[in-house]
This record gives C-alpha cells, structure tokens and sequence, in this order.
C-alpha cells in the first residue's frame, strides 16, 4: 500500500460529517497524555463525589465498578452474555449488510428502482428501528430470530441510504469520460458504479453496526434471556447499579472496538477505494 | 472537402426548462476542418462547453444538426473523446497506469497489450515513472496528462478539450500548452478546444472562433492565426492578433 | 426547489395537471404497492388478530383517532421530546462552541465525548430510572442526554472547520474576539449545528420510544408495547404509522426552520 493521504471529505448518511475521519481526538490534537490525565482525574472526581455523597446502590465508585465487573468475569456470566449480544449483532449485521447493500445499489444504479422505493425508504427511515419490537415479537415470537431481525432491519437501512448515497455522488465527468470510450450499461456498473460506492458502503455497514449496539440493548431488555440489555433489566431489577455501570461501560468499550477495528480493517483492505480524486 | 465538424443552425437549450425559453445556443454555425486546432474562445458562461458536450454527444440540438465527419451526432462514439476541465474525471482508486488504460479496458483489449499502449501513451505525455500512483498523489498538470493519456490511448481522431489547463500555475500551462502543440503536430488528431484566455487560444490555434455573450449565444466571428509554430508572445504578429481578438470579446465581457 | 420554480412561472392547468400526476405516480404507485403486498401478506399469514390486513388497521385508526388515545399518546410522546430536545440543543450548541475556542474544554472533553458517543442513550434508561424515577424528569433527562453530545461533536467539529483565510480576513479589520464570535464563528457554525440538530432528533424518538416501552402509562412506546401484550397488533401498526409521521413531520419542520432562519448559511439537504 503506497502511503498516501486518505481523506475523507464525503458525507456519511446517519452520521456527523467527518466522522470517518478520525476519532475526535486526533483531529484536535488532543495529545495522549492529556487525554489521559483528563480520564484519570474524571475517574478520582467520580470516586471521591460517590464515596462522599452517595450510597453504592445510587452511585457506585469506580474501584467498586471495577471490581464488580473481575468479580462478573471470573463467574463466567458477563463472557456469556457479551458472546450472546455480540452473536445477534454479528448475525443480523452480516444478513442486514446484504440486504441493504443490494437494495441500495438496486436504487442507485435503476431508476425505475429508486422511483418506487424512495418514498418508502423516507417513511420508513423516519421509525426507530426499536418500534418494530411489538409486531417482530408477535410475528417470530421471543427467540433469536425476532432480534436478528432487528438488526438486519438497522443495519439495512444505514447500508442502503449510504450505498444510495454513494452511488448518486459519483462525479458526471467520471460517467461522461466512460461514455466517450463507448462503455456498456453493465462495464460503467462494474467499473464505476460499484467501486465509487464502496467506501460508502462500508461507511454505511459501520455506522448501521454502531446503531445495532443500540438496538440490540432495548430489544435484549424487552425479550431476552441472555445479552448486555438483559442483563442491565436483571441488575435494574435488583438495584444493582454496579452491575448496570458494568453493562454499560462493556456495551462502551465494546462499540469502540468494534467500530475501529471494523473501519481499520475496511481501511486496510479496499485502501483504494478511500483516495480522493 | 467535407468538414470534419459542423454545426448547421444549431440551438440548445436545456431539457426541462423549456418554459422559461432561455437558450443556451442560437442558430449556432461552424465548421471545422479535419486535423485543424481549432480554439473556441469566449467569455465566461456563453455556452462554450455546450458546445462541447454536443459533439461529444453528452447533449442533444434542440434545434438545428450537429455532423462529424459526415454523420449526425446521436450519441457519444469512441471516435470523439474529451478532457475535462477539473481532473475529478479521473477515477481515484485506480493508478495513472490503470486510468489511462480505461479506455482500452472497455474496448476489451487483453491485458499485457493494452498495459503496453497505456505506457507508451504516459511516457508519450511526460508521466513515465509515475505510472504506479493514484490521482491523489499527482499535481494538477500531472493529472491532466494522465487524461490525456487516457484520452490518446483509444482510438479517437477527435479530441474534445474543455478548458483543460484553466486550474494550473502559468508555468505549467505554458509548458502543457507547448506539448500539446508537439503532440497534435505528431498525430494531427482534429482539435476543439474551449478557452477563455485570449493568448492561449493564439498560441495553439489554427483558427479561432470568438463566441457572443450567452444567453442564445452564437458565432461572432472566426479568424486565421497565421502564425508559423513554435509560436511565442514575443512574436509581433502576436500582438497584433491579440488585440484583435480582445476587442471582439472586449464588446461581449460584462 | 420544486416550490420556488413554481413560484416564478405562471401555474397553468396543464402544469398543475402534470404535478399531479407526478405526484401519483412517484407516492401514490409505490403506496399502493405497499399497501396490496401488505394485504397478500396477511392473507397468506392468516391470523387476522397477529398479522392484520390494512383495512382492518385503518379501521383501528378511524377508533383511535376517534377515542384520542392516538392523539394523547402522540402528545405524550412529543412533549417529552420538545422538552429533552430543545434544552439539549442549548446544551449541545454551548459546550461545542466552548470546544471549538478553548482548547482547555476541548482537551478535556474529548476522550469522555469520544466514548459516550459510542454508550447509547439507550443503555442508560435503567440507571437514570433508579436515579430519577421512571417518572418525566428521567426521560426528559435521558433525551437531553440522547441530543446534547451529537450536537456538541458537531458543532466543534464546525468551529475547527472554518478555513483559517476566513480568520484572517476578518482579523484584517481588526476584529475583536466578541465580534469574530458573533460574525465569523457562529454563522460559520451554524449548518453544523442543524446537522447536528436533526440527527439528535432522530435519536431522541429513539430513546422515548425506549424508554416509554420499558417504563411509562403514555406515549407511542407505551402504546406498541401495552397493545403488543394484547395482541393487538393492528394497534401497534397505527402507533408505528404515527412515529413515522411525526418523525417526517418534525424533521421537515426543522429543516423549513433552518432555511427560513438561517438558509443563507448553505445548509446540506
């Protein structure tokens, strides 16, 4: 990979422009150490104000939180249940990226296509994806299904607006110039079409993966016996705010990592793909 | 002889706006001869790369025919091939190399030959070496010669250029436009070429059309540069010619 | 667009006849698509009660637009989100603008706002319930939450955006930091800060829609999750149906907000 400068000037449906670019930070030069120091001391404020003015039950300490969750781990169920949210994310996403992508390519490339199904993708764009929850779990009941299903309808939709995105942003002198070379229907496809759209697909997969973290939280809340959004209603049940915060701050953690790895595994693959003109 | 280009009455406007009756082009005529430079020179916004993109076949006559080498454009045809002005032409996930080779790769030449043509074509224009990088590496001079690389590779005797060096330093300018001189004087491709620099037009053109002021602009007048070539400011004709041209487009400027 | 065209020449019959096909066929065609796939569907299902036909969901609607449950839970909803959005917005916009000009508060900020932005609002319905009660003030607070870090992000982003000539150029005059704010900056801002508006927004049914679904007597949530234990599933399709038209309905009036205030400010679509 030649090192060149990738850039990332094109704006993402469903997310703050630039978002791809890099995390906050690094566009603002925030440097390590101060980022560092200013999550250091974020932490002792936190833990002196809960040891000071709260009880562990409203507002538990760091080192309580941080204990709760070896004490999670070495039990074995907190593996369990970020293994069972991580499946139907990881399941729905996959199902939900084709789906989407297709559809989204469908719309962009034929116009017949995108005139019928543009009004519906602008309604429907507009419900929550949590709001399926009460006819999904009627139809397919409380298992697997009905929230994979979830998340293949949030993944979907992100991957089809970026994918349709993408295609419509492809610049008219880059057609134009197929044209002159006496390029077909299906080449100006294959050669201009699906390459221009690729980063926006990937954009589309990552955003749509970030939102199913969301989505997978409330539908595991509702109507689940496994999963992080389980597990925070069991511990809301027994008030046991620390097992929350642990919830949380893995549901944090697991969300960054996964959308960095994804958007630097993206990055590193289709590398091409990202170079401006 | 039969032009190699020809406008007959042509207007244009665009499709869609036809209630407001603004055209863009009206009753349009020229007729441009094969394997001459011929400069289209006009004030900015009067309908210059119109012009273009109805030879090229990007757009259609409202009114009126426009014919190259005896047949009516229809439609664009790999005889007839175009340089844009902003280099976004180009596609940014191939190399120069695989960006000259477009035109050939969609013609369905086989690999190892149509690698060949590609980098003669690049060194031909100046870009040997730089084959392997993308579009984001190279100038903008740089990039306008792999669009012409792309554009020589193919089989057209036509080529299109629309304002191509307008982006770039006076220097660069000055040196792509020597080349491109050299270039059509080794091939005797068919040149159009759009502009709104007067001396640009001098030095490349073996004719030069002035164009009115849009809306409905037309042909004002064509004139001969009778210019030996290499041609160069300093030449005294050149000024002479010079202020020719700018009093015809001095009346048209706003 | 569409609107201003129409605005400068004369609407004649012809025209207004040719929009109105238009139109047909660009909503009404795709609609009844929908609407005959729907119907296919629920026969093919055949449980009326779990997968209801259209007529039948209309026929619902008619009832709970009749009783004003539909109106009183879309209220319930919408009141909530006006109150969490808008006091979220004037958070937002603040501490992104105190990022954007002090590096201090971006410093410091940035690694928390980095992380939350990936801890939806979602995933904290639980703990602000234990904290504030399952009554308004923790959903309220929750949208705040939902709404002020988008916000925020952007609108930094904004302030480090502007190109540096457009500092310079006004320094020329000798502007004063009180008017490079209010001249250069916020207008600078300002199509980061709807941008950063209408996202919150979407993100702000999101999270009522959540948190009336876990813990409320009102509001659209409420409404699919009460009707879903009833089996009433023609009810839930009439609440759905009601989120995406408020949804359309506030984003568009947003954006008619936006441009009406601010359109000179070459906002995106």
């Amino acid at each position: 990979m030649p090192s060149v400068h990738i850039s990332d000037g094109h704006a993402a449906v469903g997310d703050r422009p630039g978002a791809e670019a890099q995390p906050l930070g690094e566009r603002c030069l925030t440097p390590p150490a101060l980022a560092v120091t200013s999550i250091l001391a974020g932490l002792l404020v936190w833990e002196l104000v809960a040891r000071a003015f709260f009880q562990p039950f409203t507002l538990p300490a760091p080192s309580a939180v941080a204990a709760k969750a070896f004490e999670l781990l070495r039990t074995g169920n907190l593996l369990g249940h970020i293994a069972a949210s991580y499946t139907r994310i990881f399941t729905g996403f996959v199902i939900g990226s084709a789906v989407g992508g297709l559809l989204g390519i469908a719309m962009g490339t034929v116009s017949h296509i995108r005139r019928l199904l543009e009004p519906l993708v602008n309604f429907f764009r507009f419900i929550p994806p949590i709001a399926w929850i009460g006819p999904v779990l009627i139809w397919f009941g409380i298992g697997e299904a009905s929230k994979v299903l979830l998340i293949v309808y949030t993944t979907s939709f992100m991957v089809l607006l970026n994918a349709l995105a993408g295609i419509s942003s492809i610049p008219r002198n880059q057609l134009r110039a197929a044209e002159c070379f006496g390029a077909s229907t299906f080449q100006v496809f294959c050669l201009i079409m699906l390459p221009a759209a690729v980063r926006y697909l990937l954009t589309g997969m990552r955003i749509g993966l970030m939102n199913s973290f969301a989505t997978i939280i409330t539908a595991e809340m509702i109507a689940a016996q496994s999963g992080l959004g389980y597990l925070i209603l069991v511990s809301f049940n027994y008030s046991a705010v620390d097992t929350i915060f642990v919830s949380i701050a893995t549901l944090g953690v697991l969300g960054l990592v996964t959308s960095q790895l994804f958007d630097k595994i993206s990055r590193l693959i289709a590398w091409r793909y990202y170079l401006d003109a | 002889m039969d032009p190699h280009i020809l406008f007959l009455d042509t207007s244009f406007m665009y499709p869609g706006r036809t209630r407001t009756r603004e055209w863009v082009l009206q009753r349009f005529n020229l007729a441009i001869g094969k394997g001459e430079f011929h400069v289209l020179l006009g004030p900015s916004g009067c309908g210059k790369t119109t012009v273009l993109n109805l030879v090229a076949g990007f757009e259609h006559p409202s009114l009126g025919e426009v014919w190259v080498k005896g047949r009516r454009v229809t439609a664009p045809g790999v005889d007839r091939v175009v340089i844009f002005q902003s280099s976004d032409s180009l596609y940014p996930w191939l190399t120069a190399l695989q960006n000259a080779e477009f035109g050939l790769r969609i013609a369905g030449m086989p690999g190892p030959e149509r690698t060949r043509r590609a980098l003669n074509f690049l060194r031909l224009v100046g870009l040997a070496g730089q084959e392997h990088k993308f579009p984001c590496q190279l100038s903008g001079g740089m990039k306008q010669r792999v669009q012409l690389a792309r554009a020589l590779a193919g089989n057209a005797d036509t080529l299109l250029m629309d304002e191509p060096f307008g982006a770039l330093d006076a220097q660069t300018r000055s040196l792509l436009q020597t080349e491109l001189v050299q270039l059509w004087q080794q091939t005797r491709y068919t040149m159009l070429f759009v502009t709104h620099d007067i001396s640009e037009a001098i030095l490349l053109a073996d004719r030069v059309s002035v164009m009115t002021s849009g809306p409905g602009a037309t042909l004002k007048e064509t004139i001969d540069v009778p210019l030996g070539r290499p041609r160069s400011v300093a030449q005294p004709e050149f000024g002479d010619i010079y202020v020719r041209l700018n009093r015809l487009l001095g009346k048209e400027a706003a | 667009m569409v609107s201003r065209s129409s605005a400068q020449s004369e609407p004649t019959s012809s025209r207004v006849a040719e929009r109105a096909l238009y139109y047909a066929t660009v909503y009404v065609l795709p609609s009844a698509i929908l609407i005959a796939f729907w119907d296919a569907a629920a026969r093919v299902y055949g449980h009326p009660q779990l997968f209801p036909p259209p007529l039948s969901t209309f026929r619902t609607f008619v009832a709970a637009v009749r009783d004003g449950s539909l109106w009183a839970n879309s209220v319930a909803s919408m009141v909530r989100i006006m109150a969490g959005f808008s006091i979220g917005s004037v958070f937002g916009v603040l501490i992104g603008l105190l990022m954007g000009m002090l590096p201090a508060v971006r410093y410091v900020l940035t690694p928390y706002i980095d992380f939350l932005r990936f801890v939806s609002a979602l995933a904290w319905i639980t703990a602000f319930m234990v904290w504030f009660g399952v009554g308004e003030t923790s959903k309220i607070l929750l949208l705040i939450y939902a709404t002020t870090f988008g916000i925020a992000v952007n609108v930094a982003e904004g302030v480090s955006a502007i190109p540096t000539v457009k500092l310079r150029a006004a320094e020329c005059f000798g502007i004063n930091r009180r008017q490079m704010f209010v001249w250069v900056v916020l207008p600078a801002c300002v199509p980061f800060i709807v941008a950063g508006m209408r996202l919150a927004l979407q993100n702000s049914f999101t999270a009522i829609i959540a948190a009336e679904m876990l813990a409320a007597n009102r509001g659209l949530g409420f409404l699919i999750m009460s009707s879903r234990i009833f089996l009433q599933t023609d009810r839930t399709y009439v609440a759905i149906v009601a989120l995406g038209v408020l949804g359309f309905l506030t984003d568009f009036l947003l954006m008619r907000a936006a441009r009406g205030f601010a359109g000179r400010y070459q906002l995106g679509d």
